[in-house]
């Protein structure tokens, strides 16, 4: 069963069309990026499975129930993009304020609150007020805040906005350790490499739309293309591949190989061996998510990423 | 827990905001300066010495070289051991002109009374029961004795003599102020604390707390709660309760203060306001419920205390005008008249052009009455809130058999207090419910 699930919801904020029949399926245990460009819809999405936001047609639904109810959000932690944390409270009286909001009882939240902010690094500051912390550590503080209540789903919105490298990587390895944990991650980023070192599964929004999803290594695979190096010095017998039916690019000091259907790169490795060349390097090519994300939100609507052309007078 | 994780984070917000320190502190600053005030007794030797001293500072004033001296001597108290409200007194009242010309200028001027003058004259000091004044031989022809004597008392007790207030502890006396002890205490709880104070502090409590909501429903903070496991309807009626609780916390400690210290001082214990407490926290959430409706609406902080204030002086306004308007129907102006006149509705009659008729009193045209009552009704009974909070205060200082006590139970009583409950209740609870049902229903 899914945990989250929605089917052709769509929402209407007066003339904007923000979300237009997007369905999407996340399992239990996995890590989910939504991609898309500015205003493409994303934090509205997560809104209405929070019930922050009111859904206009369509089904939304979280760990089976519907989604939004009060009942649903204790189970669910929440990082929201541009968060606001009232800057009158410390780390810990945070915590300890939203546990509070959460029912959880007094010894415990204690416990966790400090629990929570040495794993994300933040014990040390605990007692301070949040306006004397940087954007790091709010995000950071976010992230705990997040995960506090031992929640079955996060969502977190742009988790490493403002983050240094190794915040990031820390932060990656928190969200890993959930997944560990059986937790569902549902994560909104700009960062393409961030998800693509994280995320199970992707999804790209283009203006409210759902226009890819699918398995991460699924899509990003190229079929077909293969990198291959031999040892420096030798050279690659192209007019002999391409009698066989291959063709070989040069790609910086190793060689793309393109295999057609019904072909695979066994014969090529044979015949190198054949002519006693050594391969020292041999991988399937695989696109990058952000090739991916350009490729596809160009397919999509062509020209939508690039500045519109001024008007004359 | 989810209450006092709310209530808890809202104090949290105005200590922060140093607002709460300074009202705590006003708080505590009011308490201390009343809790400084003492209450001497004068003794009835010193007030009518003072008597006399006051009128030769103004005579003095007005005919320098030419006033008259007027001097109380041997003065006794005729059963020494007896509380100065239960004795008899007993002193000569000696009146000295500079010279033997001014003699008969003096007399001609009232300036020496004849000893039923000054019968007259002293019988109007409040506690005094009954006077003897009996002329006094003298040697002097510039000079007029008087021997007088009270007997008996209308003060039956301390809050009905005459009590002179000292600052700081004693260090300022208050002279010009000296007066009735209970009158003195009346007018430091009903008008200093329960009309002036109270208006501050309703004040301070609105700008204080109109941040409260504004600042949760901020741009990034709103998701954070809107996410947590509380409907909104609850999350919005505890912020309302929160900032209620603010009030009354506030309130408590003012009113009980001043109870605390006022009832030391003055050995009058004026119970009425610890009962006022709860009507002040009653009509703040009056205002902080359109506060609360102004802050969902619109997120602003300046907005909602704008619109509370506004609606503090309508409230005041509509409560005078209703009271003004109500004393001219004609039925009121014609109980009113001391002798018979005849009322005139405008909107039958235009008056009488007979120069025989009786004289007429004209009323204000019905729409008039009609607006006022239409708005007085729908709009809450703020002015009856406030005429309870007088009553209870000068409830325990008034004589319960007196004619002051009569008349505050006539007016507290002519008000009808299931409608004006009713309304203001509703008032509240539609403001609120308007505002839990835009926050309940708006995509954040």
């Amino acid at each position: 069963m899914s945990v989250i699930a929605t089917r052709d919801l769509a929402k209407q904020y007066r003339k904007i069309q923000a979300l237009r029949g997007v369905s999407i399926n996340v399992d239990p245990g996995h890590i989910y990026g939504l991609l898309g460009q500015n205003g493409a819809g994303k934090t509205t999405l997560i809104k209405i499975l929070l019930g922050i936001t009111n859904l206009t047609s369509g089904d939304a639904e979280l760990l089976g129930q519907p989604a939004g109810t009060a009942n649903v959000r204790r189970r669910i932690g929440y990082l929201p993009e541009d968060h606001r944390f009232p800057d009158y409270h410390s780390g810990w009286s945070l915590l300890d304020f939203y546990g509070g909001l959460l029912s959880v009882p007094r010894g415990e939240r204690h416990r966790r609150a400090e629990e929570m902010l040495e794993l994300v690094g933040l014990k040390g500051r605990m007692h301070y007020k949040i306006r004397t912390y940087s954007k790091g550590m709010k995000q950071r503080l976010g992230i705990a805040q997040a995960i506090f209540h031992d929640p079955q789903v996060v969502f977190l919105d742009e988790p490493t906005d403002g983050v240094d490298p190794v915040g990031r990587r820390e932060i990656r390895a928190i969200m890993q350790q959930l997944k560990d944990q059986g937790k569902t991650i549902f994560l909104n980023s700009h960062l393409l490499s961030e998800v693509e070192l994280i995320c199970d599964h992707v999804g790209i929004l283009q203006r409210g739309e759902l226009i890819r999803e699918g398995d991460i290594k699924e899509l990003t695979e190229l079929q077909g293309f293969f990198v291959l190096g031999l040892a420096p010095g030798q050279t690659l017998p192209r007019d002999d591949l391409a009698r066989q039916g291959y063709t070989a690019t040069p790609s910086g000091e190793h060689w793309e190989i393109g295999v057609k259907d019904g072909q695979n790169i066994d014969p090529v490795i044979d015949l190198l061996r054949a002519r006693g060349l050594s391969v020292r390097h041999l991988v399937e090519k695989r696109q990058t998510l952000e090739e991916l994300f350009i490729e596809t939100v160009e397919e999509a609507e062509p020209g939508v990423d690039r500045p519109m052309p001024r008007k004359r007078k | 827990m989810k209450y006092f994780a709310i209530l808890k984070d809202s104090f949290r917000e105005a200590i922060d905001t140093k607002v709460m320190y300074f009202t705590l502190g006003l708080s505590i600053l009011v308490v201390a300066l009343i809790g400084s005030v003492r209450f001497r007794l004068v003794t009835a030797e010193e007030q009518f010495t003072r008597a006399a001293g006051t009128l030769n500072w103004v005579l003095g004033m007005a005919m320098p070289g030419k006033a008259p001296h007027y001097a109380v001597e041997d003065f006794k108290k005729l059963n020494p051991s007896g509380q100065p409200w239960e004795s008899n007194y007993s002193f000569t009242y000696v009146i000295e002109l500079p010279d033997e010309k001014s003699v008969e200028e003096a007399k001609r001027a009232g300036l020496v009374p004849t000893a039923n003058q000054l019968h007259e004259q002293f019988g109007r000091i409040p506690w005094v029961e009954q006077i003897e004044v009996n002329e006094a031989k003298t040697e002097k022809p510039t000079e007029f004795r008087y021997r007088i004597e009270t007997k008996g008392s209308k003060a039956t007790d301390r809050r009905a003599w005459t009590h002179e207030p000292q600052l700081f502890f004693g260090a300022v006396p208050l002279t010009w102020f000296q007066g009735r002890l209970d009158h003195q205490v009346e007018f430091i709880t009903d008008w200093l604390i329960g009309t002036f104070g109270a208006a501050i502090m309703m004040l301070l409590s609105t700008v204080i707390t109109a941040f409260f909501i504004p600042n949760m429903l901020r741009k990034g903070a709103v998701d954070l709660m809107l996410a947590k496991p509380i409907h909104r309807t609850t999350l919005l009626v505890y912020k309302f309760i929160g900032g209620l609780t603010f009030m009354f916390l506030n309130t408590v400690v003012i009113m009980s203060g001043i109870w605390l210290v006022l009832g030391l001082q003055s050995h009058l214990w004026v119970n009425g306001l610890l009962l006022c407490i709860g009507i002040y926290t009653f009509q703040f959430a009056i205002f902080y419920a359109v506060s609360t409706l102004m802050a969902v609406l619109t997120r602003s902080p300046v907005v909602a205390i704008l619109t509370a204030s506004v609606l503090w002086g309508l409230l005041l306004l509509i409560g005078y005008g209703y009271r003004a308007i109500d004393a001219l129907r004609p039925e009121k102006l014609e109980a009113r008249m001391p002798f018979k006149k005849k009322v005139i509705d405008v909107d039958e009659k235009q008056g009488s052009e007979d120069p025989n008729a009786p004289p007429e009193i004209r009323a204000l045209p019905r729409w008039v009455y009609v607006t006022v009552d239409v708005i007085h009704f729908v709009t809450p009974h703020y002015k009856d809130l406030d005429k309870l909070t007088t009553k209870l205060i000068r409830s325990d200082l008034i004589d319960p058999a007196g004619k002051e006590r009569e008349a505050l139970d006539k007016e507290v009583g002519s008000i009808n207090w299931t409608e004006s409950l009713s309304v203001t209740v509703t008032f509240i609870a539609v403001m609120l419910g308007l505002a839990c049902w835009r926050f309940a229903t708006k995509d954040y």
